[in-house]
């Protein structure tokens, strides 16, 4: 393939995991016959991808107007740009990869990723650490077409800490470019971890964000995954709840335009008794764009007194746009309440009726609607400042 | 609840797992083409017949087992079946009477009324013991407003035109493993042809048993219904008990015309294999009903308690417009018993509704899951799809599961899914208990009232046998 001998050909010896490569090469791309691929087309060019070896340019200008829109007091950045970490946080150190990332699959994008990784960094939080916003802002400079970058980072989150991460996947550039990232967090007792994630690119940008978190006794984990904007976006959300008293809440807004494809696959694993789980997930797709969502809940024979719930809405707005939704239950226990809901629908005739007696043009109509379709959502996020900026964003969109 | 009920619940007897002896007729043991052309040519069949299987048997032969169901089972010797074994009877009956009394003591045993004097319940029979059928009653009647009701043996002699026309139009033999196969080596089944404007007057009913050791049953239903018909179709199975699976893959087609309405309904109780999960039927059916003309009706409703594996969607392809398509069931596993059932909805039409009403029960060591689609094509506007699967756990060894598959092309669809899981509350147990109600019976009767949705929607003599078959399967697995 392409890709692969680009990837030999850009980079060094002493880099590359070579084993990983042909592994990637003898697993092969992802096809509609992969159950997890079903309805998921690669719609752009894979094979002609390759990686940038060129210095990046810490000093453009879209990069600094993308922060400045949302940055906050106490607030600590982190540059992943290409791949390549650009400046220092405290807590950082690199650790060996293969302690860290057996638990993600095993398919194409992760073979690719570890071919590249021969160490990652990982980050220790701990209580000196709280009451400070961490930015992770994952970004292209690249100045060709058809770049790669592979991301791998993983997280401690120290006993009884209390933290919040902001996460924005974007492009600065106007070239395509493609991230393939993988995120590890592992929560020790009784911690706390708020993760906002945006995904949202006006240019060309390929996404595929793998996250793993791994939780253990009375920890919480509440996860905002917003995928308002990019031509391929795909999430790959894993929990492991290893503890008991765990309460995981995962809510999700993702809106399709164009010609884009977005992609929401969820697993949740109850493996100890007596925790919570909520996925919560919410759709429009709008023009010619697919949505997927596949939510999965499995809990193990042990796992009783386990609550688990999934919802999936969706809305479709043009007679092109498509939805593939399978929200899925797994269960082994018996005393347990388990309840998955999806819906998919359009927006009702006589609720724009309504509005429209009421002097409200039809444009204005559908967006309230829309508006308030997704409000459920972003009112869940704390953090006004960015509230009001995502609240912006969105009303452009619809 | 305590682990004693449950081992109670999950311990009744199978009582229809006796052999009836008579005399079998047998073709070759293994699969090849001259299988087929056994079959083809001891059922005397037009030559169109002979290629239509050999058609299948060189398609099937391309084809790979398939890997994704939910079930679990050891690869099945294909060649070490007996495709075709029928009761030797020496010429056709003329009348029940000539009917080999073994045979109708069989029938006798199972409670289904062969004879005519017992058919005052009003339902025509047509029974099928292991490959071939044995006996159709009330045909003269049906045939005096028009109705074709005979084995499909019978109607490839007779009615050429109806079967070169709809056989393997709603199921073609390409469509999966078991369907190609069936297409192949299909010995027998039933047939019924419900003329324009015709209500049939009564249930239609066939009986099917497998008797005969090491056969797999093929049988192959059509049901077409032309305009403005109406059909009661109901179905009932046992098998007698043996330490080997038995394997029995049919295929059911339903066709109904502009505002004919066919409604189906089974009750399974093949023979579920012991309690430690030996022997058993493996059933693997391929059901489909074809909603072809405006306005037409097609409603699946199953219960499921027996066989050792289940593994089977009635479908619904909505293609006129306003079309309905139904689906309600109860599967009920105890035991090793698995189920990976379900149902595909497939709006093609404008207008289409579709209705899944599914209740999983699951004890024992046995695992169930729900496998649906609900498929809204780009021209179905108007698509209304409601859906509504609930799964009930007896015991903490016992999994269940939930596969929605929901694929949306037509922004103008409104879809809805909804699911729960759940155990029987302590307090409903209590609170019956306390009404002087045993803990065995009122599990029996919270399931009853779980499962009433669907049960409702069957047959009176059914929904009767059905009730008692939810409890008599549940027996010892109270948890």
């Amino acid at each position: 393939m392409n890709l692969i001998e680009n990837i030999k050909k850009s980079l060094s010896e002493n880099i590359l995991n070579l084993s990983d490569l042909e592994q990637a090469l003898k697993v092969g791309l992802p096809n509609p016959k992969t159950e997890s691929w079903k309805y998921t087309p690669l719609n752009f060019p894979i094979s002609n991808y390759e990686i940038s070896t060129k210095e990046i340019n810490s000093q453009n200008i879209e990069l600094f107007k993308y922060v400045e829109r949302f940055s906050k007091e106490n607030d600590i950045p982190l540059y992943l740009l290409n791949g390549e970490i650009l400046n220092v946080i405290p807590n950082l150190t690199k650790t060996n990869i293969e302690k860290q990332y057996n638990y993600f699959i095993k398919d194409f994008f992760y073979y690719l990723n570890q071919s590249t990784n021969k160490e990652i960094y990982s980050f220790v939080f701990d209580k000196s650490s709280e009451n400070k916003n961490y930015s992770f802002i994952v970004g292209a400079l690249a100045e060709d077409d058809n770049f790669l970058a592979n991301t791998s980072l993983s997280f401690v989150i120290k006993k009884d800490t209390e933290i919040e991460f902001d996460f924005y996947f974007t492009n600065f550039t106007k070239k395509s470019f493609l991230q393939n990232n993988y995120f590890s967090f592992k929560l020790e007792e009784n911690a706390k971890l708020k993760i906002n994630i945006l995904e949202d690119d006006p240019n060309q940008l390929n996404l595929i964000n793998n996250f793993y978190l791994d939780l253990s006794d009375n920890s919480q984990l509440n996860l905002s995954v917003f995928a308002i904007d990019g031509i391929f976006t795909r999430n790959n959300i894993q929990v492991d709840i290893n503890g008991q008293n765990c309460d995981a809440l995962l809510n999700g807004l993702y809106i399709g335009t164009k010609k884009n494809v977005v992609d929401n696959h969820i697993l949740v694993n109850h493996n100890k008794p007596n925790s919570h789980s909520n996925q919560f997930f919410k759709g429009i797709l709008e023009d010619k764009s697919r949505g997927i969502f596949n939510g999965k809940v499995h809990v193990k024979k042990d796992a009783q007194k386990t609550n688990a719930y999934q919802s999936n809405k969706n809305i479709l707005t043009s007679a092109d746009a498509q939805i593939f939704t399978k929200p899925e239950l797994e269960i082994y226990a018996d005393d347990v309440k388990c309840s998955h809901g999806a819906t998919s629908g359009f927006l009702q005739e006589n609720e724009m009726f309504y509005l429209m007696t009421r002097g409200i043009s039809r444009e204005q109509s559908k967006s309230l609607l829309l508006k308030a379709f997704v409000n459920e959502l972003i009112q869940k996020i704390e953090n006004s400042n960015y509230v009001d900026w995502l609240d912006k964003k969105i009303d452009n969109l619809i | 609840m305590s682990n004693e009920l449950i081992e109670q619940i999950t311990k009744s007897d199978y009582k229809y797992g006796f052999v009836t002896n008579i005399e079998q007729e047998y073709a070759p043991k293994g699969l090849n083409e001259d299988t087929v052309r056994f079959i083809s040519e001891k059922k005397n069949e037009p030559a169109y017949m002979l290629e239509f299987r050999l058609k299948a048997f060189r398609f099937w032969q391309q084809m790979k087992h398939p890997e994704w169901q939910k079930v679990n089972f050891p690869e099945i010797d294909l060649q070490d079946i007996y495709y075709y074994a029928a009761p030797k009877i020496k010429s056709k009956p003329k009348s029940l009477e000539e009917i080999d009394p073994e045979i109708r003591d069989t029938y006798n045993k199972l409670g289904i009324p062969l004879e005519e004097q017992k058919l005052l319940a009003g339902i025509a029979v047509d029974a099928v013991m292991d490959s071939i059928s044995v006996a159709t009653t009330f045909k003269d009647k049906l045939a005096e407003v028009g109705i074709i009701f005979c084995s499909i043996s019978e109607a490839i002699q007779e009615y050429p035109q109806l079967i070169k026309q709809y056989l393997g139009s709603v199921v073609p033999y390409t469509d999966n493993y078991y369907a190609a196969l069936n297409s192949a080596v299909f010995s027998d089944g039933s047939f019924v042809y419900i003329p324009k404007g015709v209500g049939c007057p009564m249930e239609l009913s066939t009986y099917f048993r497998i008797n005969a050791a090491q056969t797999g049953q093929f049988e192959r239903t059509l049901i077409i219904a032309d305009e403005g018909s109406y059909v009661s179709y109901l179905e009932g199975c046992t098998a007698p008990m043996r330490d080997e699976n038995q394997l029995h893959a049919a295929v059911v087609e339903l066709y109904a015309h502009k505002n004919a309405e066919i409604k189906y309904s089974t009750v399974q109780n093949w023979y579920p294999g012991d309690k430690e999960g030996k022997g058993g039927i493996y059933n693997f059916v391929t059901k489909r009903g074809l909603c072809a003309g405006d306005n037409s009706k097609i409603s699946w409703t199953q219960v499921e308690t027996g066989s050792a594996i289940t593994w089977k969607y009635p479908s619904c392809v909505l293609k006129g417009n306003n079309s309905i398509g139904e689906f309600y069931s109860v599967a009920l596993t105890n035991n090793y018993q698995q189920a990976d059932t379900g149902t595909k909805m497939i709006h093609l039409g404008e207008n289409t509704r579709s209705r899944i009403v599914s209740k999983g029960i699951s004890a024992g060591h046995s695992d169930n899951s729900y496998r649906g689609l609900v498929k809204v094509a780009r021209k179905a506007t108007g698509a209304r799809n409601y859906t509504q699967c609930d799964s009930l756990l007896i015991g903490d060894t016992c999994g269940a599961h939930t596969f929605p598959y929901i694929e949306v092309e037509n922004q103008t669809a409104v879809v809805e899914h909804e699911a729960t899981t759940s155990k029987i509350s302590d307090d409903a147990i209590f609170y019956l208990n306390q009404r002087g109600i045993s803990t065995e019976d009122a599990v029996g009767m919270i399931v009853n009232g779980y499962a009433r949705e669907v049960i409702m929607q069957l047959p009176m003599e059914f929904a009767v046998e059905a009730q008692k078959l939810l409890a008599i399967s549940l027996e010892g697995s109270v948890g």
